[in-house]
C-alpha cells in the first residue's frame, strides 16, 4: 500500500503525460487513438454505481428490507451452511448471514476510512501548505516532522497509534471530549484518529510540493503587490488550485485506510466486537479449507470498493491532468 | 579517473550486499554483519561524492534520535507502568511482584531518563532486555532480520521479474489492447490487499482445492532447502504480485514519457531495432521512480509483512513486531522500529547514490 501512496508523491519530479503519442510504433497504431483517457465508458459508471451502493450500505443498512441484522442468528452455531439462494454467501461460524454481515460491515470499514481520509486532508494539508507557503525554517521543521512519521513502517506505526490511543482492555470512561459513548464507539473513533494521522505525511507531501509549485506563480506574486495577506492568498490562491490534486490522491488514500482498517481488524486492534470486512475475514480464516465461503463475502465487498477506488482515482488524474494540458 | 570514483559508490553498495548475504550464509552476529555492510556503503560513496555523503550522514543522526523518541514516548506513554506489570506477570499478580517487576525494569523513572538509558545502551548494540522472555532484543532483531530479508528480496524478485516486462510492454503498446489488458490486471491485483491474497493462495495452492503446497510453519534454509523453497512460494507471492501491480504502473507512465524523448527518436531514425531501443535506450533513464519506491518498499517489507509472517507462521520481523505490540513488550518493538528506520534511511541515500550510476546528466549537474 506504501507503493501507491508513494507513486503519487516520491521519487523525482517527471512530467505526467497522460495520452503520449506513439514514437515506437509497429505500423498499425495510429497517434489519434490516444485519447482514451477521456471517455467515461462502461467501467466508470460500475465503479461509480458500486460506490454508491456502498454508501448506501453505510447510511442505511438497517432499513433494508429483508435484510438481517448483523447478529442475527439463522441457524444453530457450527452449521456454517455454503452459499444458496436464501443466503447467498452462505452462513458464518455463529449462524450469521455473511452476505448480511458484508453489507453492515461497510459502515465501519468504509466510515472509518472516510472520516480518516478527511482528517488526514486536514492535518496533512495544514502542514503542507503552511510548510510549502513560509518555506525556511517552518518548512524544514515540518518536512523534518514528515519524515519522522514515514520513516516509520506504515503499519507498524498504525498498530503503536491505535495501541496508544485504544488499549485492547477497552475504555473505562465512556466519554468522548464531551460527548457520553459507548466503549467501543469509542476505540473506533480513537482508530479514526490514529488512522488520519497515519494518512497526514504522505497527504502533507502531495500538499507541499503542489504549493510549492503554485505559490511562484504570477497570481501570487500579484496578491502580494498589492498587499493582501498571506491567510487571504492561502485561502483564496493557494488552496483552490491544490485541492485537486489532493483530492485524486484522497480517493487513493480511502482505497489505501479501508486496507489498513481492515488489516487492523484482521489482526484484532481496536474493536473486535464490531462488524468489520476484516474481522469477518479473520472469522472465516480457521475454517478456509472446508467452508472459504465466510471469507469470500467480505474479501470480494473489499476487493471492489478498493478497486472502484482506485479505478475513479486514475480517472480523475487523467481528467485533471488533461484540464491542466489544454491551458 | 572520475569515472572510476563514481564506480566506487557503486562497489562500496555491492560490498555491503556480499557482507550481509555472507554473514548470514555463516552465521555472523547480524550487528557486525550490519556494521559492515554500513561500512562499505559509506566508503564508496564518500570517494564517489565527497562531503555531500558526510552532510546526508550528519543529517541522518537528528532523524534516527526524533524517530526513537517518537516511538518511545508512544510505547511508553500508552498505559501506566502498573497495567505493564500486570499484562506480563498475569492478572494473579501479587502486590510485590508488581513493585519488584517495575523497579527491575526502571518503569518508574521519569521518561527522559529511561529514554537516555535506552540510547546509551543502543549505541553499543544493546537494545535492551525483553521484558516477557528475558531474552536480549539486539539476539531477537539479529535472528528475526534475516528472515524477513529473505523474505523481502523472493518478493521483490518476483515483483521485479514480473514488472519489468509487462512494464515495458505496456509502455511500448501504450494505450492499445495489449496494454488495456496489462494495466487492467494490475490495477485489479493492486486492489488486493495482500492478506486477502495470501489467504486466497493459501486456499487454492494449499490443502483446501490442488494441495500442491504446503501451509506450514517456516523451514530453515539449512534445515531443508526444498521445503524451505516450497513454504517461502506462497508468502513471496502474496507479497510480491501487489507489488509487482505497483511497480508495472510506474514503469509504464515513466516509459511512456521517455519514449517521446528526442534522443529516442535519434535511436530509430538510426535504425536501431524496437526492441534495443526499448531495453537499452529508453529502460535505464525510466528507472528512476520505480528505484525510488523499490528502496521505499524494502524498509517497508521488512516491518511491513507483517500480517503475511503472521498467516504464514515465519518468525521475521513482523512477527516479532507483532507479537511486541500485542504483549507491550515495548522494549523489543523499540528495537525492531529502530532497525527498520535505520533501514529505511540508509535505503533512500543508497537509492540516491545510485541515481548518478543511473543516469549520467545528474552525475555532470552535481560535480
Amino acid at each position: 500500500m506504501s507503493a501507491v501512496e508513494m507513486s503519487e508523491s516520491g521519487g523525482p519530479m517527471v512530467p505526467q503525460v497522460v495520452d503520449p503519442i506513439e514514437l515506437i510504433d509497429d505500423g498499425n497504431a495510429s497517434s489519434n487513438d490516444g485519447y482514451q483517457g477521456n471517455q467515461k465508458g462502461f467501467f466508470f459508471w460500475a465503479a461509480i454505481a458500486w460506490l454508491i451502493f456502498i454508501v448506501i450500505c453505510v447510511l442505511a443498512a438497517d432499513w433494508i428490507p429483508g435484510l438481517p441484522g448483523p447478529e442475527e442468528r439463522i441457524a444453530d452455531r457450527d452449521i456454517r451452511e455454503g452459499p444458496s439462494a436464501a443466503h447467498w454467501f452462505g452462513l458464518n461460524n455463529r449462524g450469521h448471514d455473511v452476505f448480511a454481515r458484508s453489507i453492515h460491515g461497510a459502515r465501519i470499514s468504509m466510515g472509518v476510512a472516510l472520516v480518516a481520509t478527511i482528517g488526514g486532508i486536514v492535518i496533512g494539508g495544514t502542514i503542507g501548505v503552511l510548510a510549502g507557503f513560509y518555506r525556511r525554517g517552518i518548512d524544514a521543521t515540518l518536512t523534518a516532522l514528515i519524515n519522522i512519521m514515514l520513516a516509520v513502517p506504515g503499519l507498524v506505526l498504525a498498530l503503536t497509534l491505535v495501541g496508544f490511543f485504544a488499549p485492547s482492555g477497552g475504555f473505562e470512561d465512556q466519554r468522548f471530549l464531551f460527548f457520553d459513548v459507548a466503549p467501543t464507539t469509542n476505540a473506533t473513533i480513537w482508530a479514526t484518529i490514529a488512522l488520519s494521522i497515519l494518512a497526514a505525511p504522505s497527504i502533507a507531501r502531495v500538499a507541499r510540493a503542489q504549493t510549492l509549485v503554485w505559490s511562484d506563480r504570477e497570481f501570487v506574486l500579484a496578491s502580494r503587490t498589492i498587499g493582501t495577506r498571506n491567510m487571504r492568498i492561502i485561502f483564496r490562491d493557494l488552496l483552490p488550485n491544490v485541492l485537486p490534486a489532493m483530492v485524486s490522491f484522497a480517493l487513493i488514500g480511502i482505497a489505501v485506510l479501508v486496507v489498513v482498517q481492515a488489516t487492523l481488524a484482521f489482526f484484532g486492534v481496536g474493536d473486535v466486537t464490531a462488524t468489520t470486512w476484516g474481522g469477518d475475514i479473520n472469522i472465516g480464516r480457521d475454517r478456509l479449507d472446508s467452508e472459504p465461503h465466510m471469507v469470500l463475502g467480505p474479501s470480494l465487498f473489499m476487493f471492489l470498493t478498493v478497486l472502484s477506488l482506485n479505478y475513479l482515482a486514475d480517472k480523475f488524474t487523467q481528467f485533471n491532468s488533461v484540464r491542466e494540458a489544454g491551458v | 579517473m572520475n569515472q572510476r570514483r563514481e564506480q566506487a559508490g557503486a562497489i562500496g553498495a555491492l560490498a555491503a550486499v556480499a557482507v550481509l548475504l555472507l554473514s548470514w550464509l555463516l552465521g555472523v552476529n547480524g550487528i557486525i554483519a550490519f556494521t559492515l555492510a554500513f561500512a562499505a556503503i559509506v566508503i564508496g560513496s564518500a570517494i564517489t561524492s565527497g562531503t555531500y555523503v558526510f552532510k546526508r550522514l550528519a543529517a541522518l543522526i537528528p532523524t534516527l534520535f526524533l524517530v526513537t523518541i517518537f516511538v518511545f514516548f508512544l510505547q511508553t506513554q500508552r498505559v501506566s507502568s502498573q497495567d505493564v506489570a500486570i499484562r506480563v506477570l498475569g492478572p494473579g499478580a501479587t502486590p510485590e511482584a508488581v513493585e519488584q517487576f517495575i523497579d527491575r525494569n526502571d518503569l518508574a523513572e521519569p521518561f527522559f531518563s529511561r529514554y537516555l538509558d535506552w540510547v546509551s545502551g543502543a549505541l553499543v548494540g544493546d537494545l535492551g532486555t525483553s521484558f516477557i522472555n528475558n531474552t536480549s532484543v539486539t539476539d531477537q532483531v539479529a535472528q528475526a532480520l534475516p528472515i524477513s530479508l529473505q523474505l523481502m528480496l523472493y518478493s521483490q524478485l518476483i515483483a521485479i521479474a514480473v514488472s519489468v516486462p509487462a512494464g515495458v510492454y505496456a509502455a511500448y503498446r501504450a494505450n492499445q489492447r495489449a496494454d488495456g489488458v496489462i494495466s487492467t490486471s494490475a490495477l485489479g491485483l493492486l486492489s488486493v490487499p495482500n492478506f486477502v491474497l495470501a489467504l486466497f493462495l493459501v486456499y487454492v495452492l494449499g490443502p483446501g482445492w490442488l494441495d500442491v503446497l504446503p501451509a506450514t510453519r517456516y523451514t530453515y534454509w539449512g534445515e531443508d532447502v526444498w521445503g524451505h523453497i516450497k513454504q517461502m512460494i506462497m508468502p513471496s507471492l502474496a507479497l510480491g504480485l501487489g507489488l509487482s501491480a505497483a511497480y508495472m504502473r510506474l514503469l509504464r507512465a515513466d516509459m511512456v514519457v521517455t519514449l517521446q524523448e528526442s534522443f529516442i527518436t535519434t535511436a530509430k531514425a538510426k535504425g536501431v531495432s524496437p526492441r534495443k531501443v526499448l531495453w537499452s535506450h529508453a529502460l535505464r533513464p525510466s528507472l528512476f521512480t520505480l528505484l525510488t519506491v523499490f528502496a521505499v518498499n524494502s524498509a517497508g517489507l521488512i516491518g511491513g509483512a507483517l500480517i503475511v509472517e503472521i498467516i504464514f507462521i515465519i518468525p521475521g520481523m513482523g512477527n516479532l513486531i507483532g507479537t511486541a505490540i500485542v504483549g507491550f513488550d515495548f522494549l523489543v518493538l523499540q528495537g525492531a522500529v529502530v532497525v527498520l528506520a535505520v533501514g529505511f534511511v540508509l535505503l533512500n541515500f543508497l537509492v540516491d547514490l545510485l541515481y548518478t550510476a543511473l543516469d549520467p546528466r545528474i552525475r555532470n549537474v552535481r560535480s
